[in-house]
This record gives structure tokens, C-alpha cells and sequence, in this order.
């Protein structure tokens, strides 16, 4: 079932999260989880590369990156590094296409994702090692 | 991290070349010495090593004025807050590799980012001063000394003799 937002309606890139929570990651389904993240930034920089400025703008912007926080944190958690690897290569795309629309509000909710999942990463990562000795 | 770093090194491309200047390269690398210092609490001494040399080669490359020194130095207060057996390592990596870049801008004539250098140097000696970290501390006045003997005369100078005679005063007695 769809999340709703803040607002009370869904984001537009909200299905194909929903794929990814409910499908592809509770299957170990790298594929699926693959194209639906890629995907979803196709659909993200659709909308924010057509869109002025603004409030509006911005609210998309930081419940995409909302969204690929918690897909990451939730892939950290459960300790399923190779989807965490494959979230971390999608967002550091979204970077290079930020980059190149010199972008600073989506570079700025993607350092923090970044950020984020790079510290749960950290946080976690003894603890797996300890797990699987 | 890497991708941190490489992102970072776009947006310098990029800014060099539309000639602007945003706040996002030194949020990228404040995020690097963020889990620099997460690293540092879980005793990855790969991870830390790998953050303290991403933040001072981006540093080397980068123009100057970036307010980077910060980053790396919160790394070692970090390390010496966690009172990791590994602290004194990730403490002597961030002294070295700060040595390293004030004497390479010291050489270009690069007075601002050395300036910087100096005011940072002198805030960690006070945080290792305030933690009774005694070789921390002489290592870092030993930094600024070199600066103060290398340094033309001028303002340069005259603020690291500044910084060293305010802990003639204070320093712990060995």
C-alpha cells in the first residue's frame, strides 16, 4: 500500500518504492529492485529537471531522497550489502546529473542521504562482521 | 565515501567552470569526516585512514579557502574522545598529513589556507590541552612552530606566535 505523504497524497515515485519494499527486497529480487530505483529516478528527474524553483520543488526533491534514505536504511538494517552497494551506485548517478543541471538543493538532500547511509553503514558493519565470524 | 569524494571533485569541476561558488563541496566533505568519526568509534581504522586522506588530498587539490582543516581535525578529537587503543594513530595521521599541507601551501605562497591551518591547529591543541592529551598537544604546537620559523614575515607569523605564547601560559607541565 502506498505511504502517504506529509500533504496526505502520494508522491509520484511512491509505486515504484512500494515495489521495491514489498517486492523486491522481501524477495532478494536485485533485478526488480534495480529497475524500480531506476525507474523511480528516471521519474524524479522528470519532475525536478521541469520544474522551477521553489517550495514545491524542493518538497519532491527531499521526499525522493526520504525515500531512497529509508530503502537504504532498511537494506542496512537487515544487513543486505550488495542492494545497499546498488542504492549507493544510483544515487551517485543522481549526483552526476545534478551536477551537470549544477543543481544545489538536490546535491544538498543527496549529501545528506549520502551521509546517512554511509553512517548506518559504518555503525553497522561490525556487527555483521562479528555475525558471520 | 568515495562516492563523496568523487561527487565533490564534479562539483569543483563544475564551479570552476560556470566561475560560481556554492555551499555543497564542503558539505560533501563535512559528510566524509562524519563517518570518519562514526568509523573512528567502531575502530575501522581502514575507514578512518580513507577519510583523513580523502579530506586532505581534496584539500591539496582543491582552491584555497575551503574550510576543510575543520573536518580532519574533528576526526582526531573524535578519535581522542573514544579513547580507542587506535586514537593516537588516527591523532599522529591528521597532525602529519596537516604538516604535509602547510608546508606545501607555505611553498606556493597560499597565505590564506595556511592561515587556516593555523587556526585549526590551534583550536585542536586547546580541545587535546582541555583533555590532558600532552603529546597531542606538543605535537600540535610543534606544528605551528615550523609554520612560525618557515613563514615570511608578516601576519602569518605573527599568529603563530601569538597561538604558541597563549599556550607558553597555559601549557601542562610535562
Amino acid at each position: 500500500m502506498s505511504q502517504k505523504s506529509e500533504s496526505g497524497g502520494t508522491t509520484p515515485f511512491q509505486a515504484f518504492f512500494d515495489i521495491i519494499y514489498g517486492g523486491a527486497i522481501r524477495n532478494y529480487d536485485m533485478t526488480t529492485m534495480s529497475t524500480g530505483i531506476g525507474l523511480a529516478q528516471d521519474k524524479f528527474e522528470e519532475i525536478v529537471g521541469g520544474h522551477e524553483e521553489g517550495e514545491g520543488r524542493r518538497y519532491i526533491t527531499s521526499r525522493f531522497f526520504n525515500d531512497i534514505k529509508r530503502c537504504g536504511l532498511l537494506l542496512t538494517e537487515i544487513g543486505e550489502e550488495i542492494f545497499v552497494f546498488e542504492i549507493i551506485a544510483q544515487i551517485k548517478d543522481i549526483g552526476e546529473w545534478a551536477v551537470g543541471c549544477d543543481d544545489a538543493d538536490v546535491l544538498h538532500y543527496l549529501n545528506i542521504t549520502l551521509q546517512d547511509i554511509g553512517i548506518a553503514a559504518t555503525e553497522k558493519s561490525p556487527g555483521l562482521l562479528w555475525n558471520m565470524s | 565515501m568515495t562516492n563523496l569524494e568523487e561527487l565533490a571533485q564534479l562539483v569543483l569541476e563544475e564551479e570552476e567552470e560556470l566561475g560560481n561558488h556554492s555551499l555543497n563541496i564542503p558539505n560533501l566533505i563535512v559528510s566524509i569526516s562524519l563517518i570518519g568519526q562514526t568509523a573512528v568509534r567502531y575502530d575501522m581504522d581502514h575507514s578512518v585512514c580513507f577519510a583523513i586522506h580523502k579530506i586532505s588530498n581534496f584539500w591539496r587539490e582543491s582552491p584555497p579557502l575551503l574550510p576543510l582543516a575543520l573536518p580532519n581535525f574533528n576526526i582526531a578529537m573524535s578519535a581522542i574522545e573514544s579513547h580507542s587503543p587506535l586514537a593516537d594513530n588516527y591523532v599522529n595521521l591528521v597532525i602529519s598529513s596537516i604538516d604535509d599541507l602547510s608546508e606545501s601551501f607555505l611553498e606556493i605562497g597560499n597565505e590564506g589556507a595556511v592561515e587556516e591551518i593555523l587556526d585549526a591547529l590551534h583550536l585542536f591543541a586547546h580541545f587535546a590541552n582541555e583533555k590532558r592529551e600532552k603529546e597531542t598537544v606538543v605535537k600540535s604546537l610543534d606544528v605551528i612552530s615550523k609554520i612560525r620559523e618557515s613563514a615570511p614575515p608578516g601576519k602569518l607569523k605573527n599568529l603563530a606566535e601569538i597561538y604558541l605564547n597563549q599556550f607558553g601560559l597555559q601549557y601542562p607541565e610535562a
